[in-house]
């Protein structure tokens, strides 16, 4: 727990500092692992070895081990901050369907989907403006297909009647989930429904804002990543 | 009393259209809820849209003011001519 106070705080006292970017992350994430170098305690254990009493020792001992296990955290979490960052995010947005025929496809190498409903449901139009402006908060639930995984072969349509958000890519004629993927593409969200063309289905909406939950660095690495990357998004395959 | 129904999409709050439509309501004061049955008859919608009927809803174009069905047209200030346009709750 300590850790992952030390590593998000870091790093947003940075981003504060120094704006967002790779940069506020790189120096956050550095700082950390500065932090939580277990310095003192080996010094203390050279120095003051001798001296020291068997509990002493084990104070020591306990605290320079948790501080490098930390740093192990931190370092693993700053390097999958900086993949996330690099990684492209694409959003695909307007109605979605999802026709069993259509049967699945294969997510390619150096990309991943990513739903926010499950199979056979609608999302509501906020649901969607909070996946396409990165509003994790506001997201109760998703799902994500990497390389090599089946994914249902989903059908993109065009977003009439729709209110979308920031630049995402759209449609102008109906086109299955396969041709929007591409091999290297990095992640794809889903800010469509997957509801069953032939069949009832339930409608996703937005959570509360209000909800308690734990913000982890997986959290941090996903807001980052996602709001660096919206601003240069891929143009609208119309 | 008649209405032009106009399709489009609204990015980042600005209304893009793409058709437009006349439709006719035989009623002197129908009540929104007529005049969205009126427009699944008329005017022809894609599959994936009209799936989700029961989610459609109008909105003034004028004003930008959300229609409640259960109102009727001269409640929310909608005369013949009214532009109005079809937006869906879900994706």
């Amino acid at each position: 727990m300590l850790h992952r106070l030390v590593y998000r705080k870091n790093i947003y006292e940075t981003q504060m500092r120094e704006g967002p970017g790779l940069k506020a992350i790189l120096m956050g994430v550095s700082k950390a692992a500065y932090e939580l170098t277990p310095m003192e305690e080996i010094r203390q254990s050279v120095q003051e070895g001798q001296s020291l009493s068997g509990a002493g020792k084990w104070r020591l001992g306990v605290t320079a081990l948790s501080k490098t296990a930390a740093l192990g955290v931190i370092l693993v979490g700053g390097a999958e901050a900086i993949h996330g960052k690099l990684t492209p995010q694409t959003v695909l947005s307007g109605h979605g369907s999802y026709n069993p025929a259509d049967g699945t496809s294969t997510v390619p190498k150096g990309a991943s989907v990513r739903l926010y409903s499950k199979l056979r449901e609608a999302i509501t139009n906020p649901l969607g403006n909070a996946i396409e402006t990165g509003a994790m908060n506001r997201i109760g639930y998703s799902r994500t297909f990497g390389p090599g995984r089946s994914v249902p072969d989903l059908t993109l349509h065009p977003p009439t009647g729709l209110s979308i958000m920031r630049n995402p890519t759209t449609v102008a004629v109906d086109t299955p989930l396969s041709q929007l993927v591409e091999a290297g593409g990095g992640v794809y969200h889903w800010a469509a429904c997957t509801a069953d063309c032939g069949a009832a289905f339930t409608v996703r909406d937005i959570v509360s804002p209000w909800k308690l939950s734990i913000i982890t660095p997986a959290d941090v690495i996903a807001a980052s990543a996602f709001f660096s990357s919206s601003a240069n998004n891929v143009s609208k395959r119309r | 009393m008649e209405f032009t129904i106009t399709q489009g999409v609204l990015v980042n709050g600005v209304y893009q259209e793409s058709s437009r439509l006349t439709i006719q309501v035989n009623n002197v004061d129908p009540k929104i809820s007529e005049v969205i049955r009126a427009i699944l008859v008329q005017v022809p919608l894609p599959s994936y849209l009209l799936r989700k009927k029961d989610y459609l809803y109008l909105v003034d174009a004028e004003t930008n003011r959300r229609l409640d069905p259960g109102k009727k047209a001269s409640d929310c200030d909608l005369k013949d001519g009214s532009i109005l346009r079809l937006m869906c709750a879900i994706r």
